[in-house]
């Protein structure tokens, strides 16, 4: 495997109204990033969108830049685990996220 | 008209003035000296050194007759002789001192022997009169051709001012060390006298005429014995001097008229004098007689004569001064007794006269008091009027009764009193002042009858009281009356500081005041104890004092018992006063000062009052705590204490004080060096211009005498605080100023020594502005498009790296400067242009302020821009923006004369890197070499390294080799050598084909003769190395184990050395693991003079092992560094260094070609290795993010550039930590004003500093090396989500 690769997994809300959870995987980088910022705009954006990153491995500069350009255009909201390796560059960047996805549907609500 | 003048003398004549033209003009030929053309060339020579002189040249020409042809300078000792003396035989022209110089001509013309004469007289005659002239001069011989003297030569100049100007202030030195010990004006005279005794050509003769007390002419009080019978009694006789005659005297011309005799007196006889009229005694203006200063006939009356006979006469007068106020003095002290008889009689009449005004003084204020009601400042000034009316009045009593005692008028009524019980009344109205003073006052009171005067008793009583109390500052006062046989014995004792045995004699005497100063107060009339003595007396008792200086004073009163038949008066005989004005006195003195300043100070200026007196502390304070802080004291040693801790404006200060007075106090004011300037402004009781001059004398700046107005201390306050003001702000600018020249003298010097960039920088941080040093200091130089920044010190690592290359238009200060040539001054970027806003924002917290000047080169264009840049807002004054623009230019010559160096070794090395330029197209291994020309030479140099790639293989071959010489020829076959090695490569990497293929090319070059070379090449798929070595130092390997070994296989003679030079054996041959290090060189590296070549490869292994662990990059500089000899390299040197790819468990090594594709590759490659060290997830993570942002960087800044190029990471376990360099051959070039961009490339900057604990990057022109080291525990430790 010598590409950047990710999947994306939508998980709709059970209400009306309820967020549509992402459950993403696999790396993102300045190879991806581009495209994962397309694969989400794809998602509509009727409903808040949580991107659930608990299981992305891999997220660099390029990628925590498409995720602020994605917070800024939707509402969404992030969900990097406490025990995200992540987690620290996450802090770095300043990205606002949630540890849980209830805390994240709990902030979109 | 004179000849034609011969050549030599033309021109000394046209520059010889006057002189010149005359004897041009001279009719030589009809002299005896004959036509200028006959003299000798010497005499001619000696003609033109003469004219053309300033200094006062005379020739004495022709042996026998010494004609005399002189210069513009010599004219004025000649006189009326001048213009005739040209060409005048000698004896002719000086016959008047002929018997002085005659002989010594005669002496050079007959010896050859020059001659010195200092300060010799000579006897000039100038209309008729001979004048004492001196003269300095020395006649030297003009030799002729054939031997003997043709003339003398002689320079001369007049020392007559000087000589008579030392004789004359010796006179005046004599008479003033003589007159310093008169004291009678007799003795000055006697003084004066004595000058004149031994003749002294200034002073032939000195008279001394004085005016008699009122009117009428000055007689003759003394003269020169010589001439004393021969003067008129009275000045008028000897000179009608005019009124207005002024102290510049007036000048008798008929002295020998006047004086017959005289004549007969001295050889030189004097003709004139000089009359001044002396002042003196008791008005300084009044002239009371007349100094006589005959003159000396042989000089005239000039400026200098007439102001030695002022100075003289200034002395004279000056000692009658003296001598009169001493003679006044000691009969002052004889009419004193008459006076005080006198005044004992004025003081019964005034003192009476005084009680009734006071009187009426008193009551009314008592009522003002009554009616003021709560308006306290008024009550306090009415107070302090009753006060001190009480005060005078008590004092008038006193004078009263004493001076009825005294004039024994007096009249006691005594009556038969309980005096135990009287006694004790009268002191209990001290308790409560004792208990406030902390003093006990103890009553031994028994019940005793005797005869007094009560109130003259109360007035004793009182007057001993007020005295213990004054002295004594701790214990207690004893009070005790008892019976002593057929007495009763009466006495007050205390516990305070004592009396002087010197001064217990004349306790009793009126005005008597013992010399101390040591009381709570130094106020005091001097009559209590001799009014109390008189008092006792009265009641026919006696007094007697004992004292012990510091332990006590008692002093004892006996009276006589009363005798059984008198009657006893009533208890009620005593009426306590409402205010005893001894008690209210007293209670003053324990009126503490304020010695601290009551505001903060800063604001007003602060001015001290010291007074002794709690009342006109008081009013002082009134009077001037409306526009100043007043702090007051009440003596000088408190006074000095305050100055010391308070530093006040202005001191006003009293004289008469306790412990120290007011002239020990400036005293010791203008001793302390660091108190000396403090103005002091003397307030005193004692009037009249002596005490004034006395408190100057003490070093008081202003004098004040009391009593005094508000008004005019104001004045005399405000004048002196202003002037101290302002001569503090110059002083503080002087300082300022200084200081300021100073630093910038020290950093000039400072910046003069600087070589580098960096040094220049660091200089300029420590450069203080205001006293404050930069946080930091930054230097932009325009290269092209773009701007390199370098900073120096404290600037946040990341800032540097987004800020180090910015475009020539980007939007920040330092670009903007380069670009408009204009300085920037930001006092805070809070503040500061919007444009700037979004740079300056994110490195807030680095940099608040700063101040960015234009550095221009020579021919006036800006070529960059330094900063000086503050953590924090700052404010600048124009001072100190003009300190820095001083500072900033001496940084511009440096950064100037820096970079000028550093283009001249970038040229050398660059134009070689150029030449030798680096194919990193491999990714078989990490490439890097480096270039050093030899220290002394800037220059090309024949040594290269290559790197060929084999297209389409996994195999690189790389060589360095080293041709004979030095220069362009050197460098030219190096070239075709160069290019012969990778031309071989490319139909076979083996190295015996390619050593073959060299030497052919090498024996069809001359200049390739004995060429060396080294040559390898490297199968990454194999992991082997062959290799082979023409002449060359063996090349190293260093294994990833950081053990090294030489490669001494594969060897053969230099290139070209002999025909059929070829391998002696097969090829080297090794394996090689991953992460392995080659280096090839030149020797260059391991020579050192004095050093065998063993020695030299010993010190590379050392070296080179020591580096193991660095990237190639590093390995290369280091090595450099590591092996340069104290001097620097005296030969060139090339090193190349490869790494070997792939990983080991410590190692890891990838190279990949330049493309953002790559970065998930060497990530997948590079997490494995990670982890198998067992690091935790978040550190794999973090290591893995911070190299590939990195290496994203490395590869973005590298795509710039046409040429295929390679990206490289090494990184390294260490014992504890982790360290991942990334390289590449770019420079991280900015885009132009990319906001944006340089915003993107922020964020992996900051990823990569907030992951890794410390980031380190080195720029050179070979690329960039970003290494990033991680301690190993880091990630433990650091809990999850933590932000650093």
């Amino acid at each position: 495997m010598t590409e950047a690769g990710y999947t994306l997994t939508v998980t709709p809300g059970d209400v009306d109204d309820a967020p549509a959870v992402v459950a993403v995987t696999g790396e993102i980088d300045i190879t991806n990033a581009s495209d994962f910022a397309g694969s989400v705009e794809e998602i509509p954006s009727t409903r808040p969108t949580i991107l659930d990153f608990s299981d992305v491995r891999y997220l660099d500069s390029a990628g925590f830049a498409a995720l602020s350009d994605i917070l800024a255009a939707r509402k969404a909201a992030i969900v990097i685990p406490v025990s995200s390796p992540v987690r620290r560059a996450a802090a770095l960047m300043s990205l606002p996220h949630h540890a849980t996805v209830d805390a994240a549907r709990d902030a979109l609500a | 008209m004179g000849e034609d003048l011969p050549a030599d003398l033309a021109e000394a004549v046209a520059l010889g003035g006057e002189m010149g033209r005359r004897f041009g003009e001279y009719d030589w030929a009809s002299h005896p000296l004959g036509p200028l053309s006959g003299w000798s060339p010497a005499m001619r020579a000696t003609v033109a050194v003469a004219l053309t002189s300033r200094f006062p040249i005379v020739l004495w020409l022709d042996p026998r007759q010494l004609y005399l042809v002189y210069n513009d300078a010599y004219v004025p000792m000649l006189g009326e002789r001048h213009p005739a003396a040209l060409g005048t035989p000698g004896r002719q022209v000086w016959w008047d001192i002929w018997d002085s110089i005659g002989g010594m001509l005669d002496g050079v013309v007959a010896t050859g022997k020059a001659t010195w004469s200092a300060d010799l007289l000579l006897p000039l005659v100038t209309a008729d009169n001979p004048q004492e002239r001196y003269f300095t001069f020395s006649y030297s011989p003009i030799v002729m051709a054939d031997g003997h003297v043709g003339g003398i030569f002689c320079a001369v100049t007049e020392t007559t001012e000087r000589v008579l100007g030392e004789r004359r202030l010796h006179i005046l030195n004599t008479l003033a060390s003589t007159l310093v010990e008169t004291q009678s004006v007799d003795d000055a005279v006697r003084a004066v006298l004595d000058l004149g005794a031994k003749p002294l050509p200034d002073l032939p003769f000195v008279a001394l005429y004085v005016r008699e007390e009122r009117a009428g002419s000055a007689r003759l009080r003394a003269a020169t014995p010589r001439v004393a019978d021969l003067l008129p009694a009275t000045l008028d006789d000897l000179a009608a001097l005019p009124a207005d005659v002024g102290q510049r005297g007036a000048v008798v011309d008929d002295l020998l008229e006047r004086l017959p005799g005289l004549a007969s007196v001295f050889v030189h006889s004097p003709r004139q004098a000089l009359v001044l009229p002396t002042a003196g005694g008791v008005g300084k203006d009044e002239v009371v007689g007349a100094l006589v200063v005959a003159l000396n006939p042989l000089r005239p009356l000039d400026d200098q004569y007439r102001g030695f006979c002022s100075l003289l006469r200034d002395q004279v007068s000056a000692a009658f001064a003296a001598a009169g106020s001493y003679e006044r003095e000691r009969r002052r002290g004889d009419a004193l007794a008459e006076l005080d008889r006198a005044k004992t009689a004025f003081l019964t009449n005034v003192s009476h006269e005084f009680r009734t005004p006071l009187t009426l003084l008193l009551g009314p204020v008592e009522d003002a008091i009554a009616q003021a009601g709560g308006d306290e400042d008024q009550v306090a000034r009415l107070r302090t009027v009753q006060r001190n009316a009480g005060r005078l009045l008590r004092l008038v009593n006193s004078l009263l009764d004493f001076s009825r005692t005294e004039a024994g008028r007096a009249q006691a009524e005594r009556v038969r009193v309980d005096l135990g019980a009287l006694t004790e009344q009268i002191v209990s109205s001290f308790s409560e002042l004792c208990d406030r003073a902390g003093l006990d006052l103890v009553l031994r009171c028994a019940s005793v009858d005797a005869e007094v005067d009560v109130r003259m008793w109360e007035t004793i009583v009182l007057n001993l009281l007020s005295n213990a109390v004054k002295f004594t500052f701790a214990g207690s006062i004893t009070v005790e009356v008892a019976p002593d046989g057929e007495r009763v014995r009466v006495s007050v004792a205390d516990t305070g500081i004592g009396i002087s045995e010197g001064d217990l004699p004349h306790l009793f005497d009126r005005f008597y005041r013992a010399g101390n100063n040591r009381g709570r107060t130094v106020e005091g009339s001097g009559i209590g104890l001799a009014l109390v003595r008189s008092l006792v007396e009265l009641q026919a008792g006696g007094i007697e004092v004992a004292s012990e200086v510091d332990r006590g004073t008692t002093v004892t009163i006996t009276l006589p018992a009363a005798t059984a038949e008198s009657a006893l008066a009533g208890h009620q005989v005593w009426t306590a006063p409402v205010t005893n004005p001894y008690v209210a006195e007293a209670s003053q003195w324990l009126d503490a000062p304020e010695s601290e300043p009551a505001h903060e100070p800063g604001g007003r200026d602060l001015v001290f009052v010291v007074d002794d007196n709690a009342d006109m502390r008081q009013h002082l304070r009134r009077v001037l705590s409306g526009r100043w802080e007043v702090v007051t004291y009440a003596d000088g040693e408190a006074a000095l204490e305050g100055v010391r801790r308070h530093r006040p404006a202005l001191v006003i200060t009293d004289v008469m004080m306790p412990k120290l007075d007011g002239f020990g106090f400036v005293g010791a004011l203008r001793a302390d060096p660091d108190l000396a300037s403090t103005p002091v402004l003397m307030l005193s009781a004692r009037a009249g211009l002596e005490s004034a001059g006395e408190g100057f004398a003490h070093g008081a700046d202003d004098y004040l005498p009391k009593p005094f107005t508000s008004a005019d201390l104001l004045a005399r306050v405000t004048a002196r605080v202003n002037a101290v003001a302002r001569e503090r702000a110059a002083r503080a600018r002087d300082d300022e100023d200084s200081r300021h020249v100073a630093r910038v003298a020290e950093f000039q010097v400072a910046m003069g020594s600087v070589t580098s960039i960096a040094e220049a920088l660091t200089t300029l941080i420590a450069f203080p502005v205001a006293g404050q040093e930069a946080t930091a200091a930054a230097l932009g130089v325009r290269e092209d498009s773009r701007i390199r920044i370098t900073y120096e010190g404290q600037m946040l690592p990341e800032l540097q790296d987004r800020y180090h290359v910015v475009g020539a238009e980007s939007p920040i200060p330092l670009a903007d400067v380069i670009r408009t040539g204009t300085p920037i001054v930001i006092t805070d970027i809070a503040d500061a242009d919007p444009r700037y806003q979004w740079t300056l924002s994110d490195s807030e917290d680095s940099v608040r302020a700063l101040v960015i000047h234009p550095i221009r080169d020579a021919l006036g264009e800006v070529i960059a821009a330094a900063a000086l840049l503050w953590s924090h807002p700052r404010s600048f004054a124009p001072a100190d923006l003009e300190a820095i623009r001083v500072a900033m230019l001496t940084t511009a010559t440096t950064v100037n004369r820096a970079l000028a160096a550093e283009r001249e070794h970038r040229i050398a090395v660059g134009f070689q890197e150029q030449l030798l330029r680096l194919d990193r197209g491999s990714t078989a291994a990490v490439i890097a070499a480096v270039y050093e020309p030899a220290a002394e030479a800037m220059r090309v140099g024949g040594d290269w390294y290559q790197a060929t790639p084999v297209p389409d293989s996994t195999k690189l071959c790389v060589s360095v080799g080293d041709v004979v010489g030095h220069g362009l020829p050197a460098a030219t076959v190096m070239s075709t050598l160069r290019a012969a090695t990778a031309a071989a490569t490319v139909t076979d990497t083996d190295p015996a084909a390619v050593l073959s293929v060299l030497q052919r090319c090498a024996a069809a070059e001359p200049g390739a003769h004995c060429a060396t070379v080294a040559y390898a090449v490297l199968d990454a798929a194999t992991h082997t190395l062959g290799y082979a070595c023409a002449g060359h130092p063996y090349p190293l390997v260093v294994l990833p184990d950081g053990t090294s070994r030489y490669l001494k296989d594969g060897r053969q003679m230099p290139l070209a050395a002999s025909s059929g030079n070829a391998l002696t054996g097969p090829p080297g041959h090794i394996e090689l693991p991953p992460a392995s290090l080659v280096l090839l060189y030149t020797d260059g590296l391991i020579e050192r003079r004095g050093e065998s070549l063993d020695a030299g490869f010993a010190r590379l292994a050392e070296a080179a092992e020591a580096c193991a662990t660095l990237p190639a990059g590093a390995v290369c500089d280091e090595l450099l560094r590591r092996m340069a000899p104290a001097r620097g390299y005296t030969d060139d040197v090339a090193i190349l260094a490869i790494r070997t790819t792939g990983a080991t468990p410590d190692r890891f090594v990838a190279c990949v070609p330049a493309d953002i594709h790559q970065v998930p590759v060497v990530r997948q490659r590079m997490r494995p290795w990670l982890r198998d060290m067992d690091l935790p997830d978040d550190l794999v993570y973090d290591v893995l993010l911070s190299t590939c942002e990195a290496l994203a960087n490395a590869i973005e800044h590298g795509s710039g550039s046409a040429r295929a190029t390679t990206v490289s990471v090494e990184g390294a376990a260490l014992d504890d930590s982790l360290s991942v360099t990334v390289s590449d051959s770019g420079q991280w070039t900015a885009d132009s004003s990319a906001s944006r961009h340089i915003a993107l490339r922020g964020r992996g900057l900051t990823l990569m500093n907030g992951l890794a604990d410390h980031v380190d990057t080195v720029r050179t022109a070979r690329g960039t090396r970003v290494t990033m080291t991680y301690r190993r525990s880091a990630a433990q430790e650091a809990p999850h989500g933590a932000t650093p």
